[in-house]
């Protein structure tokens, strides 16, 4: 199998499929490490937010839109999922966040999850124990001697255009401006006037509004049903444990890496266990650099 | 033209556990003035500070700047009524440039004015405290002095500055950036009609900048007035030891 490396054309596609895919897992990485940065708060519940994006997306697309307009309900499936976000922070996470100001994280973090599980099953109750998939977004195409999936190229350029958005709102905007001091110091981005209740909630808009768009992105790939979302929320943190927690740059660079791990692994290996390799990439970085890419120590006032 | 006090704290008291770090100060502070507030390490200079910002919740007594009571305000509130500080160890945004940092307190007030133009007052701000050639470097790349110097240029950036707050700007600060840093305080305290209440052990720069100083000794309060006549009175003596200030 090692030999075929040597070709450059199954090199080529390896690294091609490898690439497409991690732009898609920044995606879902960014959501969870913005959180993490603004909020200091894991959420547990991301993976949901993914499978509620993939379920508008489908939706929107069989009942409203039709297979041609899959583009226009992105933005509707992450503009959703950026308001249920910021409902769900308003009235169930700040609510933590008043009291006890050692444990405010610890409560947040369990309220996160216990979100997941309800939510998963209300999607059951609601949508059934099916699993649907939009058709392709494109049709599969062949460029210069690579084959390209039609739906994960759509998915890659998506993905690619909602991060550029993101990176030139959060470097360029003042509003922007205010999420980066919060995210490196809450007190004295607070003690220059930002108001951190503010932050936090549209923060955490986003950060789900990212993961819906991964969701809304993968649905014809890895299918919209109610728990698809725990795959994602695994490959997540296993990209943002390699990244770095908090650390925008370290999770898009540890996103593309676990990509390309899982598309050389499938190759060499077997694709049947796909999931398994970030996982064994993970440890085995763990070994070596425990505090990730880019982890940062701490900051304190 | 007299509005009377800006500040004024009425048996303000804060305790740790079983210690009370701020003892029921009593006293009120003129708008536009710089004043010092010097006392002995652990006298209570810090609390009192991070009370009057709203870093802390009092225990007990009033703070009320104006008409305004800050007792239960949170620290974003406290810029908005234009009470600005800065941090003895200082607070500045480490992988954001130095305009960037400036910016934020304009991030932090929505105000109406074009991004152009608070970028050309976050430039003359630097210009004015001599640190325009780093304006685009990360401030973490700035020496303790010079993320000092930042503080308080950020503070220039605030609007509106009432009253500004500074534990101990000057510790471990080079004399020519303690110079700049001097100047910027007269700044803001002309341009902006800003009291000022400094907690300092420097003597000299005391002397230099304030019209009046506060002694506190054990979280009281026990002096106030012009220098000369504080530094004579016995129970200031007695609280540096006998030493003469
Ligand atoms: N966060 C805190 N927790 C417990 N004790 C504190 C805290 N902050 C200050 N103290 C205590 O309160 C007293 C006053 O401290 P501080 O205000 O820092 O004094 P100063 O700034 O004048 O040196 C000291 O005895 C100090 O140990
Ligand atoms: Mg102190």
């Amino acid at each position: 199998m090692l030999d075929a490396l040597s070709n450059p054309q199954i090199l080529a596609q390896l690294t091609v499929v490898g690439l497409m895919l991690g732009a898609l897992y920044a995606l879902m990485a960014i959501g969870i490490t913005f959180i993490a940065s603004i909020m200091k708060l894991i959420n547990w519940s991301m993976g949901e937010f993914y499978m509620i994006g993939s379920y508008v997306q489908y939706y929107l697309i069989v009942l409203l839109l039709g297979p041609g307009l899959w583009y226009l309900a992105l933005p509707v499936s992450m503009l959703t999922v950026f308001a249920f976000g910021l409902v769900v922070q308003r009235g169930l996470l700040a609510p933590m966040f008043k009291y006890d100001e050692a444990r405010r994280f610890e409560y947040a973090t369990i309220v996160t999850i216990a979100l997941s599980v309800l939510l998963q099953n209300a999607a059951i109750i609601l949508a059934g124990p099916y699993q649907w998939s939009p058709q392709e977004y494109l049709p599969t195409r062949a460029f210069a001697g690579l084959s390209l999936n039609g739906s994960r190229l759509a998915g890659a350029i998506g993905a690619a255009v909602i991060l550029a958005l993101f990176y030139l709102f959060i470097r360029h905007t003042m509003v922007g401006l205010s999420f980066l001091g919060t995210a490196q110091n809450r007190l004295g981005a607070q003690t220059a006037g930002i108001r951190l209740g503010r932050v936090d909630m549209v923060a955490f808009g986003i950060g789900a509004a990212l993961a819906a768009a991964a969701g809304a992105l993968l649905a014809p790939v890895f299918l919209v049903y109610p728990t698809n979302g725990i795959t994602s929320t695994v490959k997540g943190f296993e990209i943002i444990i390699i990244g770095g927690l908090g650390s925008l740059p370290g999770a898009v660079v540890a996103a593309f890496g676990l990509a390309l791990v899982e598309s050389f692994g499938s190759f060499l290996i077997s694709p049947a266990y796909q999931d398994l390799y970030g996982f064994v990439f993970l440890i085995a970085f763990l070994l070596f650099r425990p505090q990730g890419l880019f982890g940062e120590r701490e900051r304190r006032v | 033209m007299h509005e009377g006090p800006l500040l004024r704290l009425d048996r303000v008291t804060k305790r740790f556990g079983g210690a009370v770090a701020v003892d029921g100060v009593t006293a009120s502070f003129d708008p536009g003035v710089i004043y010092g507030l010097i006392g002995p390490n652990g006298s209570g200079k810090t609390t009192l500070i991070n009370l009057i910002s709203g870093l802390y919740e009092v225990d007990a007594g009033t703070i009320v700047l104006g008409e305004h009571h800050l007792e239960k305000r949170l620290a974003h509130q406290m810029a908005a009524l234009g009470i600005v500080r800065t941090f003895q160890m200082p607070k500045a945004f480490g992988s954001m440039t130095l305009v960037e940092n400036l910016l934020l307190p304009v991030a932090g007030d929505h105000r109406r004015e074009s991004l152009s133009n608070q970028r050309g007052r976050a430039g003359e701000v630097l210009q004015h405290t001599g640190l325009d050639h780093l304006a685009d470097a990360p401030a973490a790349s700035l020496s303790g002095g010079q993320t000092m110097l930042l503080q308080l240029a950020r503070a220039l950036m605030h609007e509106p500055v009432r009253l500004l707050l500074l534990d101990e700007p000057f510790a471990g600060v080079a004399p020519a950036i303690k110079e700049r840093m001097m100047a910027t305080i007269r700044r803001i305290n002309q341009e902006r009609g800003a009291a000022v209440l400094l907690v300092s052990h420097e003597m000299t720069t005391i002397r230099a900048l304030c019209e009046r100083i506060g002694v506190m000794n054990t979280g009281r309060w026990i002096a106030e007035g012009p220098l000369a006549e504080v530094a004579a009175r016995p129970e200031v003596i007695e609280a540096y030891l006998g030493k003469p200030i």
